[in-house]
């Protein structure tokens, strides 16, 4: 009986001179060193990380909410003019409206040359250019020469972008446009809100104010304002 | 952090017991140990009264053995492979320190670690009482009840309380 109530001491006792070896010390410390190195890059990575989601979060909440106003490049108007003699205008016209990019479009024509205006938004406008140098080049006879001539679209963009994003609507500052440039006008701004293929008409009233005519074939809108101030 | 490996090494031995008695293997109790040296090591520059450093250190060990013993269910679960321990009576084939750990993994925990802590680490009733968060009554309790307990689970799978 007094063996069997022993029996843990005994056991305990043994376990009690265990000693791990000299090396055993070095080699876990070894291991702790490592660990709480990586640990403490984790940490400081997980901060850097912490920090440049607050950077994000304070630049959407600038960008969305805080008002601003910059000038921004939105697209290119390109005017391509071509002797009216030596092709037919309007084969031309309808190739150059299937060119990507070309949202809008009016060609008009003065003094024996045909200019169509085109506004492009989207691809680079050296590739618009080259499609419509093939355009010109399949239209026009080896001796003919054509112009294009490119001007950038720059809008002041105002209020904070989260309006500019939900608003469906546009204003035209056409004080001193001649009617072509009104239509263009409406056409470049449609293109700049994502309506692409719109057309503009503007007429003049007996009354003396303009009557203006926008068709659309294709909307992201559900309604759609837009203002001209004359 | 040459300082910390002062304070550390005059008691690492007790250390080493401690986490592979409350861990039940070698290999475990090295884990645990490791874990809570990794917690100490970041942990040493805050602590003020570096004379504390012994008592200090063996609760970051048993708090450590707590997570890990979560950890290692949680593992266990995820991977279906979780069987509950079901103690099985085992012949005097163990070596006594096999037996031993053995014996401790059935020994309710705050038992287990008043035992180990008053017998493998030489820690007195007041210490441990600090280290669980214990009155020395309540200590006290733990030693003699874990005792006996231990005991009857020795005597089992050694096969001397079978006949």
């Amino acid at each position: 009986m007094n063996d069997r109530k022993g029996s843990e001491e005994r056991l305990l006792g043994a376990l009690a001179d265990d000693r791990p070896g000299p090396e055993h010390m070095a080699d876990m410390m070894s291991g702790v060193r490592e660990r709480a190195r990586a640990a403490e890059m984790r940490r400081r990575r997980a901060g850097r990380s912490a920090i440049a989601a607050g950077v994000a979060v304070v630049a959407a909440a600038v960008l969305l909410v805080v008002p601003m106003s910059y000038d921004v490049e939105v697209g290119d108007r390109l005017v391509v003019s071509w002797p009216t003699a030596l092709a037919q205008s309007e084969d031309i016209d309808a190739a150059l409206d299937g060119i990507d990019g070309v949202v809008g479009r009016k060609i008009g024509y003065r003094d024996g040359t045909a200019h169509a205006r085109m506004v492009v938004i989207g691809p680079p406008v050296g590739e618009v250019v080259a499609a419509v140098r093939e355009v010109l080049a399949d239209h026009l006879p080896d001796h003919a020469t054509a112009d294009i001539a490119r001007s950038p679209i720059i809008r002041r963009v105002g209020g904070n972008v989260l309006a500019a994003l939900t608003q469906g609507s546009f204003r035209v500052a056409a004080r001193g446009m001649t009617d072509d440039e009104i239509e263009l006008a409406i056409i470049e701004e449609l293109g700049l809100i994502g309506v692409r293929g719109a057309d503009a008409e503007v007429t003049d009233q007996p009354d003396g104010s303009k009557r203006i005519d926008v068709r659309m074939s294709d909307s992201p809108y559900d309604s759609l304002t837009f203002e001209v101030e004359l | 952090m040459p300082d910390f490996e002062y304070h550390l090494q005059p008691i690492y031995p007790e250390a080493v017991r401690f986490a592979r008695a409350l861990a039940g293997s070698d290999t475990d109790g090295d884990d645990v140990l490791q874990d809570a040296l990794v917690r100490a090591w970041r942990g040493y520059p805050k602590l003020r009264d570096k004379d504390r450093f012994r008592l200090w250190l063996m609760k970051i060990i048993g708090n450590t053995y707590r997570s890990w013993v979560v950890r290692r269910k949680l593992k266990n679960w995820l991977t279906l492979e979780f069987v509950r321990h079901v103690p099985s009576p085992v012949r005097g084939s163990f070596e006594s320190r096999d037996l031993l750990h053995r014996a401790l993994q059935d020994l309710p925990a705050a038992q287990r670690e008043a035992l180990v802590l008053f017998e493998l680490t030489g820690a007195t009733i007041a210490e441990i009482g600090e280290v669980q968060g214990a009155s020395i009554p309540a200590v006290k309790s733990r030693l003699v009840r874990g005792r006996e307990r231990l005991r009857g689970i020795i005597e089992q799978l050694d096969g001397g309380g079978a006949g």
